[in-house]
């Protein structure tokens, strides 16, 4: 195991994955944080908390019929690469934390997301809410089923990977 | 410096975040994400920001610049308000940019530094992502 | 060459033994002169004359053990290898003294005595012979160190080479290792001086079998080497210092030597250890180097140009030299340049519109203003700067006035005394007299005219003769409406005066004049003729912001009035908005942006256009909104935006250019800590008692870190007369001649004590790793003191130290270090701004 060095020390960047307490409406998405990199570069992904405040609704009235991805909870911090525009939710992410009813949801550290391949890293939160596709929904599909929600977390860029 | 880092040096070394997550910037506007204030003996350098524009707000528009030389937005360390004279920046003209961290801006002169985000058309609304990281030594 | 090579094939001792070698004595040293302790052969035999004989040949055989521990030093300094060198026992000088008289042959045999032999016999042929091995070993050393090195380390015993022939034979003199000394109580007999003779000539074989060795490896440093300090010649474009070049790989039939930028298959020296060949392989492989027979200097790529080994210590490097590293790789982006379209001031004939202030262009209100550039631009996208200071403070030297008036240090002058023949388009007052007639007119004592140069000349009234003086002058301006603090820095010239009389008006167009100066009392000048005064603060309100005539009437007063300075200024506006078009080469662009009053930006716009241009390229800007704080236009200039020309296989090399800046910054700092050393307490201050930085203190303080390292600033257009030892110059024109030498363009010379500062026929500027900054290098790296700040209080530039501990450092250039006159790092070091 190697000494850290100054040059080491200045090649190495912790970024921000910050969004302060938002109103995110039903269906909707925000990039939180958007990271470009390029060769010889390496991003190493570790932490991330997802904090679900409050719900318009009562959550224990969402079904799965309001999840417009039925794996991602009610909300959820996704990364992926090269993201410009669509729904964050569907396949070829690179990780996703969800949120799967009110509290405070961390990644576990010890699933690390390593990557070298250059691009521009976005981590989008979403709502994954939608109008209910029950046959009798709970929630009247009028109803917009909001949340406020907050997110932290760091990515670490290296700028040299070898 | 290029020696070993003990442990009251990397205590001394704090990044700090430059966040703006996805917001609307109306045409023509600025907003100062980040200010910080430098003193004596202290140095940072910026090693990475990112801008990314999301979308187009406007529908069907054609951008009309008023900085022609800053992309239709951007993101920049300043000493000045002027958004044409950044120390380091990032502009999308056509893909999202980030400055170059293999050529840090390094700042020690005393004073106080802004990180402005700035819409560059005087028609178009904008939805722009900003992030990047200072690395502050004293 | 003859070195000894027969010698190669002995077999090493790891210790040249000290044994009875002499020492600490008179009778044993050995004489500074290279002296043994005579024989007096009319005396008595006595063994010990001959025994410290003996002794002393094993001191010198043991100083010539040290002069090879020496030179195989300097071989590891120089080629970072180890060579085999023998191990001493002790200390031992490694010069040694070498008297002709005492050596007998130089043919390196051993004339041993006989049972025939006399006991003087040792000491005239015996010990002769053995003196001669000595100085036959050291001397071929000595040749082999001093033909290779540049400084070698052992000093020759016969520098002419006359008298100590080169040889590769070497006779081994019946050697023997047996240690005995010529003793009293033995026999005497043969044995009793052949024995000590063949252990003397047994060290002299192990010497001249490392002598032979090192030979060998100052012949070939390259079989060897683990680094090479290398110069290969500057050509074309491309500037090259000595190099380090370190092995790489040594596979048994190549020896690769690589510098840096260590791009793969890039920048090595290869040695064939079969063909013994030297091949240079660049960074760029579009040419390939021949491989050359291994030398100390073979030829290069281009016609004419060398590569040479040096064999010496790599010096440290400056800042100018990683500058040229720095060049070698070309990153991946866009690349910014700077052309020869600049303005550095504006307060000149360059500039069409506006207002000319007294230091700077300026658009005080929304209006049209012009820079005339000229110079060769490629077709592309241009980048042009420009150095802007929002203000509320408008400044016009008394010599910007309307009517003619000029004076000293750009001041206004007012007219005294004038004779007839002399009137102008200027307003004149009659002083006293009976009055005078002038152009159809009678004019009396306190009355005004206005002249006009078709009638030059007045005639006198009456008997009573009249003076005539100048009465006003004027100043044509626009400013933003609002109120305005007026002031006038005067004084005067000549004669004696208590005080001036002053009306000063605001006449904007169409209106009624308004007084903004009273003269119903004068203002006091009671101080030496030729000391600045300023006068009260007056207060004028502008009512829009058309342009405007402000006169100032001498309205009472003797003495000779002279105005320096007119200065407008508010400070009810902090900050403003700045819409400006730019136009260039027939393309349009735009900013609008916010400034903040006396606080420096650059205002930046991006043209295009499709074809070259040369000749004349005028930048125009075209101020529409917000006009309620005048902005300053200090400088302004035209960089092009294009591609680099991406060195290949250089992915993973970044970093190069900044580390290269990081390692000149390094060298820098040193050389300015030195300097600060040397100048101790005589070190010039930079800063005055408020802490400002005095105006010319940036050129002063890149003068102290200029002392050791003189090729730190880039100087245009040096002075015929000002060529200075140590600094380095590259030639601008077709040819220049320096000390009898004759320079081409692009060539470089230094400048050296002794061929004097002159030279001639053309021009040459100072070479260094930084240039002065212009308005397009905001953000590039520059070159700061320490402690140098801009005070957003005073809006001025302080420094928190003096000279002492201004340590240069890197930074981010700055508005306001641009116009404070700081120096950037040349574009060679520069990188993409953006990935």
């Amino acid at each position: 195991m190697a000494y850290l060095t100054e040059n080491m020390l200045s090649n190495v960047v912790d970024l921000p994955i910050a969004l302060p307490a938002t109103d995110l409406r039903m269906g909707d998405w925000v990039v939180v944080s958007a990271i470009k990199i390029t060769a010889p570069m390496r991003l190493t992904y570790k932490l991330a908390v997802l904090q679900l405040f409050a719900s318009s609704v009562d959550t224990g009235l969402i079904t799965n019929g309001n999840k417009i991805y039925g794996n991602l909870g009610l909300a959820y911090l996704t990364l992926r690469r090269n993201y410009s525009s669509g729904n964050a939710g569907a396949a070829g992410g690179l990780d996703v934390l969800t949120a799967p009813s009110i509290g405070l949801f961390s990644r576990p550290l010890n699933n690390i997301v390593v990557s070298v391949t250059p691009g521009v890293y976005s981590w989008i939160v979403a709502n994954n809410m939608q109008p209910s596709t029950d046959a009798t929904p709970l929630i009247p599909p009028s109803t917009s089923i909001d949340f406020r929600l907050a997110v932290t977390g760091s990515a670490r860029l290296e700028l040299d990977s070898t | 410096m290029n020696g070993f880092v003990t442990i009251n040096r990397y205590a001394r070394a704090l990044s700090v975040p430059l966040s703006f997550a996805q917001t609307e910037l109306r045409s023509g506007k600025s907003i100062i994400i980040a200010k910080l204030p430098l003193a004596l003996h202290q140095r940072f350098e910026l090693r990475s920001l990112t801008i990314a524009v999301i979308s187009i707000l406007t529908p069907g528009v054609i951008p009309i610049y008023l900085n022609t030389a800053m992309g239709l937005a951007s993101a920049g360390l300043y000493r000045s308000l002027m958004v044409t004279g950044p120390l380091a920046f990032a502009a999308f003209t056509d893909q999202n940019c980030v400055t170059n961290p293999f050529s840090p801006c390094v700042v020690e002169t005393p004073g106080i530094y802004r990180v402005i985000v700035s819409n560059n058309t005087s028609n178009a609304d904008l939805s722009v992502v900003v992030t990047g990281s200072l690395k502050l030594y004293y | 060459m003859n070195q000894l090579e027969s010698a190669l094939v002995i077999a090493l001792r790891d210790t040249i033994k000290w044994e009875s070698a002499g020492t600490g004595s008179d009778t044993f040293y050995v004489a500074a002169s290279g002296s043994l302790t005579p024989v007096n052969a009319d005396l008595p035999f006595d063994a010990r004359v001959y025994q410290s004989r003996d002794r002393q040949l094993a001191y010198r055989d043991l100083i010539v053990s040290a002069a090879v521990v020496e030179v195989s030093i300097q071989v590891g300094d120089v080629w970072n290898y180890s060579t085999l060198k023998p191990n001493l026992q002790g200390p031992a000088p490694f010069t040694l003294p070498h008297l002709d008289a005492e050596a007998g042959t130089y043919s390196s045999q051993v004339r041993h005595v006989l049972n025939t032999s006399i006991p003087l016999d040792a000491a005239r042929y015996a010990d002769a012979d053995l003196y001669g091995r000595d100085s036959l070993v050291y001397e071929i050393l000595a040749r082999a160190c001093g033909s290779i090195f540049t400084e070698p380390s052992i000093p020759r015993l016969d520098p002419l080479g006359n008298t100590i022939p080169n040889t590769s034979v070497w006779s081994l003199a019946q050697g023997a290792p047996a240690q005995t000394d010529i003793n009293a109580v033995l026999p005497l007999n043969r044995d009793l001086f052949k024995n000590p003779d063949m252990n003397l000539a047994d060290r002299d074989n192990q010497l001249a079998g490392y002598v032979s060795r090192l030979a060998q490896v100052l012949k070939n440093p390259f079989e060897n080497a683990l680094r090479l300090y290398v110069q290969i010649e500057s050509f074309g474009t491309i500037e090259r210092e000595p190099d380090v070049y370190a092995l790489i790989s040594d596979d048994g039939t190549q020896r690769i030597f690589q510098t840096e930028p260590a791009l793969s298959g890039a920048n090595e020296i290869i040695y064939h250890t079969q063909h013994k060949t030297l091949q240079w392989i660049r960074e760029d492989l579009n040419e390939v180097h021949v491989p050359q027979i291994y030398a100390m200097v073979i030829p290069g790529v281009e016609l004419g140009q060398n590569i040479e080994t040096l064999a010496q210590v790599p010096d440290r490097k400056d800042a100018q030299y990683w500058r040229g590293k720095a060049k070698l790789l070309k990153p991946t982006g866009l690349e910014i340049k700077d052309t020869d379209l600049y303005l550095t001031t504006t307060n000149n004939g360059s500039v069409i519109g506006g207002l000319m202030q007294r230091d700077t262009a300026s658009l005080t209100v929304p209006n049209q203003i012009l820079f005339n550039m000229e110079g060769t631009l490629p077709a592309g996208i241009y980048r042009v700067s420009a150095l802007a200071a929002p203000t509320g403070l408008v400044e016009l030297a008394g010599a910007q006035n309307t009517t003619y008036t000029s004076g000293t240090l750009g001041g206004a002058t007012f007219e005294i005394d004038v004779a007839s023949g002399n009137i102008g388009n200027k307003l004149y007052f009659v002083e006293n007299g009976d009055g005078v007639f002038y152009n159809g007119s009678y004019y009396f004592a306190g009355d005004a005219f206005m002249g006009t140069t078709t009638v030059p000349g007045y005639t006198q009234s009456g008997i009573i003769l009249s003076t005539i003086r100048q009465y006003s002058i004027n100043f044509d301006l626009a400013l933003p409406a609002g109120s305005w603090i007026v002031l006038m820095e005067y004084t005067n010239l000549t004669g004696t005066t208590d005080g001036f009389r002053l009306k000063a008006q605001y006449v904007a167009t169409g209106a009624e004049a308004v007084t903004v100066i009273q003269d119903a009392a004068p203002i006091p000048f009671t101080t030496t003729n030729g000391n600045l005064i300023v006068t009260p603060a007056a207060g004028v309100d502008v009512a829009n912001s058309e342009p405007f005539s402000f006169p100032i009437y001498w309205t009472g007063g003797g003495g000779q009035l002279h105005i320096r300075k007119l200065s407008f200024e508010r400070t009810d506006v902090d900050a403003a908005r700045y819409a400006m078009t730019g136009s260039f080469v027939g393309s349009l662009a735009y900013v609008d942006v916010n400034g903040e009053n006396k606080k420096p930006g650059v205002l930046r716009w991006e043209f295009f256009s499709y074809g070259s241009h040369h000749g004349p390229s005028p930048f125009s800007t075209n101020y529409l909104e917000e006009g309620i704080l005048p902005i300053q236009l200090r400088q302004v200039q035209v960089q092009t935006i294009g591609t680099f020309q991406t060195t290949p296989l250089s992915h993973g090399f970044q970093t190069w250019r900044q580390e290269c800046l990081d390692r000149a910054e390094r060298d820098i700092q040193q050389d300015y800590a030195l300097a600060v050393n040397d100048y101790g307490t005589d070190i010039p201050t930079l800063r005055d008692t408020g802490s400002y930085w005095l105006p010319d203190a940036t050129e002063n303080w890149m003068s102290i870190a200029e002392v050791y390292c003189p090729r730190l600033r880039e100087v245009p257009a040096i002075a015929q007369n000002a060529i200075t030892d140590g600094r380095q110059y590259q030639v601008d024109t077709t040819l220049v001649v320096y000390h009898g030498s004759t320079f081409t363009e692009g060539q470089k010379f230094y400048g050296v004590a002794t061929s004097g500062s002159l030279y001639s026929n053309g021009s040459v500027h100072q070479v260094g790793a930084f240039i002065k900054s212009k308005a397009g290098h905001v953000g590039k790296p520059a070159l700061v003191p320490r402690g140098l700040y801009f005070d957003d209080t005073e809006n001025r530039v302080k420094a928190y130290f003096d000279s002492p501990d201004a340590t240069p450092i890197l930074m981010a250039c700055q508005p306001w270090m641009i116009a404070q006159g700081i120096y950037v790092a040349q574009p060679d070091f520069w990188m993409p701004e953006n990935l």
